[in-house]
């Protein structure tokens, strides 16, 4: 996973030092382990979680 | 002293603001060589401005509980004219051309500022083992981490070098620090405080908030610096309480709400008692407990994780791309980590938040507040990556912000109180309620602060 991580990183213009990979593998690792948890939450297309304000920041 | 002890004495003229300036501001700098919660005093503008207090409290111009109360803040908080470093290389000499919302506040209130404190660099991190400014020291035991990322607010106000101060929280960095530093830390809100002029982490999950010596003082502050602000596309129009004239301790009608799956699991055995001997203290007092369950909470670490990887990456794209060496180290690693999450991954991640909010929103239908331990585990010594939970090592910053990550997920107000000690250092309970119910959490904290729960031990002060 490291190569991966690695090009992915320079793809984005990102140099990583050869030390930081270990951590960001085992980083990455926890969290895609996390993301399995969320396999089963059935997220739908209705599920409002952005939203627009009109017309600014504030309905003053 | 308090501020809710000290207030009184200033409006009354009995002690000068000119006074306990200049007390302050000499036991900082001799404490500062060894706590290090200090990057900046600013001696000579604290001092104008404590004459200028003395003067309008003289002609009968007393501004209330916080006027000529001398307080350092977090140095993400910009203060117009006075280097705002973010505890980093890369702004270490970056001056605002303006305040902070809450700064202009907080001299509208008649605070006497007396300088910036440290913190972990650009606040992604909760030991504040800066390494551009040196590592703040717990003033309970100078070997451990004070927390973060608010730490210098944390044990300038647990060592006496600030009456009060102003933390900032994204995942805990007020709760955490206050827990180990044996002080009161509130996270108001989303949209309670205006953070306009406050440098961001994560803008979704950032906050304001007092960090305290009681819940009074943070009571006090909340009134200071709490109000709508245009300029914050988060601030929300919502009056004002006076939340100091709230606090009563009765706990007759309150329910607690108990989430025995996520918020009890995995604790330190001795964190796990005191939290549980509190709420019992607090049954003794008239409050009824109930067990609630919070299904989509096993989605909360990995969406607080995302999203604040996420926005902290956006926000330092340009200079992790071209002066990635300037970042410390520990936090390069979490702005590299930040860049590889999708776009989908983050929308899914806002997807799994909102059902977490409406789980939230009907456990607030049935309790009138949350309790749970602010941390699974004690402060670490300086330099630890891991900490011991129960025997185990486990990895420090994953667990440290389990317990207060859904507080900023959620935006629902969340208050660290201290419960009692295992060994020599402090534990913190938290609180959490619905949203605007700072009012609440703040009575139910008020009601364990009448126990005494530190039982009036103090960190053994270095220098007087």
């Amino acid at each position: 996973m490291k190569k991966e991580i690695k090009t992915a990183l320079r793809q984005r213009g990102i140099a990583v030092p050869e030390d930081h990979l270990e951590e960001l593998e085992m980083r990455w690792s926890s969290l895609l382990e996390l993301q399995k948890l969320t396999n089963d939450a059935y997220l739908d297309v209705h599920d409002l979680s952005l939203k627009n304000i009109p017309g600014g920041d504030h309905i003053e | 002293m308090t501020v809710e002890q000290l207030s009184p004495f200033i409006k009354n003229r009995e002690i000068s603001p000119i006074e306990v300036t200049e007390l302050v501001l000499d036991y900082a700098e001799a404490n500062n060589e060894e706590i290090n919660a200090f990057i900046q005093i600013t001696r000579e503008q604290a001092m104008k401005d404590a004459r200028k207090a003395e003067k309008e409290i003289a002609n009968g111009m007393y501004k209330g509980m916080y006027h000529g109360v001398p307080m350092a803040i977090k140095d993400n908080l910009y203060v117009k004219g006075q280097v705002t470093t973010m505890a980093s290389k890369i702004h270490r000499e970056f001056v605002p051309d303006m305040d902070a919302a809450v700064v202009e506040k907080l001299r509208a209130a008649g605070v006497i500022l007396t300088g910036k404190l440290n913190m972990h660099e650009y606040a992604w991190g909760i030991t504040n083992n800066s390494p551009h400014f040196g590592p703040c020291r717990n003033p309970w035991d100078l070997s451990k981490i004070p927390g973060g990322s608010s730490g210098g607010s944390g044990a300038a106000v647990a060592a006496h070098m600030s009456h009060a101060s102003l933390g900032t929280d994204t995942a805990g960095s007020i709760r955490i620090p206050s827990s180990v530093c044996g002080i009161v830390g509130l996270k108001p809100t989303h949209g309670r405080v205006p953070k306009n002029g406050c440098f961001p982490l994560a803008w979704t999950l950032d906050h304001i908030g007092p960090m305290t010596k009681s819940v009074k003082d943070a009571a006090g502050l909340l009134e200071v610096i709490a109000g709508y602000h245009p300029e914050d596309p988060t601030s929300v129009n919502i009056p004002v309480e006076n939340y100091t004239t709230r606090l009563n301790g009765e706990m007759k009608d309150v329910i607690i709400g108990i989430n025995e799956d996520y918020f009890f699991h995995n604790v330190d055995s001795d964190i796990e008692r005191l939290v549980r001997e509190n709420i019992n203290q607090l049954v003794d007092m008239g409050a009824k407990v109930e067990e609630v369950s919070i299904p989509s909470l096993k989605y909360a670490e990995y969406s607080e994780y995302i999203t604040i990887l996420s926005e902290a990456a956006a926000i330092h794209h340009r200079d992790l791309k071209e002066r990635p060496e300037d970042f410390g180290d520990d936090i390069r690693v979490l702005f590299e980590l930040g860049e590889l999450p999708s776009a989908v991954d983050y929308i899914q991640a806002q997807q799994l938040r909102r059902k977490i909010k409406q789980d939230f929103q009907k456990v607030f239908e049935k309790v009138d507040v949350l309790i749970s331990p602010t941390l699974p585990v004690i402060a670490p010594n300086i330099g630890e990556k891991y900490v011991m939970l129960n025997g185990e090592p486990v990895d420090l910053v994953d667990h440290i912000i389990r317990f207060t990550g859904p507080g900023n997920l959620t935006g629902l107000p969340s208050l660290s109180v201290p419960c009692g000690f295992k060994g020599d250092l402090p534990v913190g309970l938290q609180i959490m309620g619905p949203a605007f119910e700072e009012a609440r959490i703040l009575n139910v904290g008020y009601a364990i602060e009448q126990t005494n729960p530190l039982k009036g031990r103090k960190p053994k002060l270095i220098k007087s």
